[in-house]
């Protein structure tokens, strides 16, 4: 379980915090994804919660450690998947997994065993004499697993592990992280491929511009799909607003609001525009509309935002 | 701390520290080899040290025949095991009148001995009574061949008179008949000061008798002459201690350095005051092996030492962190500052085996040549200095990793670092001397250009040896005739407080502020 409280990153004085104050846990058993558009704050938030950057305020307890307290016992259970892998070129992929495991006392036939099934669960065994320079770069996404793993960790970070994949190793790495969440872990997966954060995740987390901005529940997700009326009202009051929340319930984003669960059939839904209109509220866009994860997020971090 | 020991242990025994120790050892064992083989080679012949010398007795036994002692000793006046001697004796019939010198060989013998345990070589060879010249030719092989060289002594026998005349070193050599004995002094090298020489006295007697009491007398003063003879009077020389109870003694003068280059007379009486045996030498040691090594490596080891330093940060931490690789290790269970530690503590301890193993072999290597090894503290010295050396360069390195976000960036500056201490810091003390008039002829001046010299951690080297060797310039005194002005290192502030402050500082200062650095930053 990761627990995420207060969680700002300041890079420097005069920037606007990369992360601002973010509150998140990432239960055990539970898939959680993260999205935002680039430069929200993604990667920085994963690299706060596994340790290689330290927060400027707020804390991350893993497993009840505090990342920063606590690195030792805290990083022995984050397993952490950067979106880039980066290892030491001429390195072979046996020997430094032995390394890596040697922090996690690892040694001798246990931890030659436990390559070798990770380097075959992820078909690089045929690889291992092979220097990681000379990798494809699935084939280097596929060793960083194996290297998360080495330490059979509770949590782990996937950032943006789903890029650059084929569809195979997409549909792979969906079922490996299920089956991550059948073994009680905790699975962070940061993705631009919203519809693959929908196909796993048991929530999303939605952030823009360091800041979380939504927590989709895995309920809400099924509900995306009904109908919305999207509209933005120039002279906007509470009259607008009662009238919008006779129809159902109002998020407002700005001047763009979104009414959603409403509470008349579609075909009856353009009598709300009339009845703004008829109130002399100028409406210049009013949309009926069916939602889905992709026009959800953008209306909710959208450039315009 | 399990984390700082499992990172410490895969660096000491990764690749590059194999690889640092094999060069740091093959170079220096090398050079030394090469160095000492070429300077053995030249006109100038071996050093003194390099050849054991022999210290010939003959003995007439009561049965007419002859019993011969060889006694080898290094320039130290420690006793050579294991030499090679071939010797030659010709047991001659001898006359000369004033038309014509006549010889006649009576007989003649080959013997073949090695020096055993005590430094000795004992053979025999029947007498006659025809006999009235012994000679006996040696020739010795130092070892691996070097350092060779053939002596001969001859024993003159006319009646009750014996006479020894040994065309060999400066040493006094008498020889009395049967058991009768003979004192031998000379000037040996002093392992401890490149400054001032020892006295060697062997009393050389049957069956390794050891001398009775010797009153041992000295004299400082400006002469130049040398002479293995004893002083003909000890009017005005000082008593200073009597010996007895051994056949042989190393003795160490109380002069001060002041002494260096000027004639030290040296003169052994009995209980009487009768002389007995002594020599007069201008009291310097010419050569040690700390001076051979030292003068081999430091030019080397001027250029070695920051490279190795550099690259091992670089090699160590600064490529895994400027490229990113790191964090692939840091989301392990270790902290970055224990991870930052156990890369600086590793490259610190595989400079200091490395030098020492090097070293070590070095000074195996010149043992060969010079016939001693080094003191422990001037081995120390040299081994200290320079990995002090080394360990600064990494930690500039390891506190610039911290900063420089780039591979190519970082180690572009580590080279310019490299060129500005090591090539450009000299001309820029010898610039700011000039700038403020300074007379680095004077003490002063001398203490000045050290201080701005000590901000390069190439100048560590030579402070602890001027330490260990007393003197700035700080050179073990590879020669005796330099006309550079000698500075005692305490009046230049070298003091042992200070070679301990600014090595600690090195070491420290360094490694706790990219410590600092490392454990804090992103």
């Amino acid at each position: 379980m990761i627990e995420i409280r207060g969680l700002t990153k300041v890079y420097g004085r005069t920037q606007t915090p990369a992360v601002n104050k973010l509150d998140l846990e990432i239960n055990d058993g539970e898939i959680m994804g993260f999205a935002g558009l680039n430069g929200a704050g993604k990667t920085t938030t994963i690299r706060l919660i596994s340790g290689i950057i330290f927060p400027s305020g707020g804390n991350v307890l893993v497993n009840g450690k505090d990342i920063v307290k606590n690195k030792i016992d805290a990083s022995k259970n984050i397993g952490w998947v950067p979106e880039l892998p980066n290892f030491e070129p001429n390195s072979k992929p046996v020997p430094l997994l032995k390394y890596y495991a040697g922090f996690y006392g690892l040694k001798g036939s246990e931890v030659e065993d436990k390559i070798e099934k990770l380097l075959k669960r992820f078909h690089i065994w045929d690889a291992r004499t092979k220097k990681l320079k000379d990798y494809s770069q699935g084939m280097k996404k596929r060793f960083s697993i194996a290297a998360a793993m080495i330490g059979d960790p509770q949590n782990y970070l996937f950032d943006e592990t789903l890029n650059g994949l084929d569809p195979e190793g997409v549909r792979n790495m969906r079922d490996f992280m299920i089956q991550l969440k059948k073994d009680g872990k905790s699975v962070f997966l940061s993705s631009h491929i919203l519809s693959e954060l929908e196909n796993v995740a048991d929530r999303i987390a939605i952030i823009r511009k360091g800041q979380l901005i939504k927590v989709l529940e895995r309920g809400e997700l099924s509900t995306l799909g009904t109908t919305v009326i999207r509209v933005r009202i120039q002279n906007m009051d509470n009259g607008a607003m009662n009238i919008l929340e006779k129809y159902g319930r109002v998020e407002s984003y700005g001047d763009s609001l979104i009414v959603r669960d409403i509470s008349i059939s579609a075909e009856e839904a353009p009598r709300v525009n009339r009845e703004l209109n008829q109130n002399d509220y100028n409406v210049p866009y009013f949309e009926i509309t069916g939602e889905d994860l992709e026009d959800y997020f953008i209306g909710l971090v959208g450039e315009n935002r | 701390m399990r984390d700082f020991f499992y990172d410490f242990r895969r660096t000491f025994t990764g690749k590059f520290t194999i690889v640092m120790i094999v060069l740091i050892v093959l170079s220096s064992v090398g050079i030394s080899y090469a160095g000492a083989v070429l300077s053995s080679s030249g006109s100038s012949g071996a050093s003194p040290q390099a050849t054991a010398y022999i210290l010939p007795e003959i003995y007439q036994a009561h049965d007419g025949g002859y019993n011969f002692s060889l006694y080898a000793v290094n320039g130290y006046g420690q006793p050579v095991t294991g030499l090679d001697l071939n010797t030659n004796v010709s047991l001659l019939n001898y006359t000369i009148n004033v038309k014509s010198v006549q010889s006649s060989v009576v007989s003649m013998a080959n013997f073949t001995e090695k020096t055993n345990g005590q430094g000795f070589s004992y053979f025999s060879i029947g007498g006659n009574s025809s006999v009235n010249l012994v000679q006996l030719n040696y020739h010795a092989v130092y070892k691996n061949g070097l350092g060779a060289f053939q002596r001969t002594a001859e024993l003159f026998i006319n009646n009750n008179t014996v006479t020894f005349a040994p065309n060999t070193i400066s040493a006094s050599y008498k020889i009395l008949k049967n058991s009768t004995n003979v004192l031998y002094t000379m000037k040996v090298a002093n392992p401890s000061s490149q400054y001032l020489a020892n006295e060697f006295v062997y009393y050389a007697a049957p069956n390794g008798t050891p001398s009775p009491t010797l009153n041992v007398y000295y004299h400082v003063s400006n002469g130049t002459s040398s002479s293995s003879l004893p002083p003909a009077s000890i009017s005005n020389f000082t008593l200073y201690k009597s010996i007895s109870g051994s056949d042989h003694y190393v003795l160490t003068l109380p002069l001060t350095k002041t002494a260096n280059l000027k004639q030290v007379s040296v003169a052994l009486t009995n209980s009487t005051g009768t002389i007995l045996g002594g020599n007069t030498d201008a009291f310097y040691s010419s050569v040690s092996t700390a001076a051979v090594l030292q003068a081999l490596l430091q030019v080397p080891y001027e250029f070695l030492i920051p490279i190795i330093g550099i690259f091992s940060a670089y090699f160590y931490y600064g490529k895994d962190k400027t490229s990113g690789v790191l964090e692939s290790v840091i989301t392990r269970p270790v902290t970055k500052g224990r991870l930052f530690m156990s890369r600086y503590v590793g490259s610190a301890v595989t400079f200091l085996l490395a030098l020492l193993i090097a070293i070590f072999l070095s000074d195996y290597v010149l043992l060969h040549y010079t016939g001693s090894l080094m003191s422990w503290t001037s081995f120390f010295g040299i081994v200290f200095g320079y990995t002090i050396e080394a360990i600064a360069f990494s930690g500039i390195m390891y506190i610039l990793a911290q900063f420089v976000k780039s591979q190519g960036a970082l180690l572009g500056i580590g080279i310019g670092l490299f060129f500005l201490l090591v090539f450009v810091w000299g001309v820029i003390v010898d610039a700011i001397l000039y700038l403020l008039h300074t007379n680095v002829a004077t003490s002063a001046g001398y203490s000045l250009s050290i201080t701005l010299g000590a901000i390069s951690p190439t100048f560590y080297p030579s402070m602890i040896t001027s330490y260990v060797t007393g003197y700035y310039p700080p050179t073990f005194g590879i020669t005796s005739s330099s006309t550079a002005p000698l500075f005692s290192a305490s009046s230049l502030g070298i003091t042992l407080t200070s070679v301990v402050a600014v090595g600690i500082v090195w070491i420290l200062i360094p490694s706790l502020i990219s410590f600092l650095l490392a454990r804090s930053r992103d």
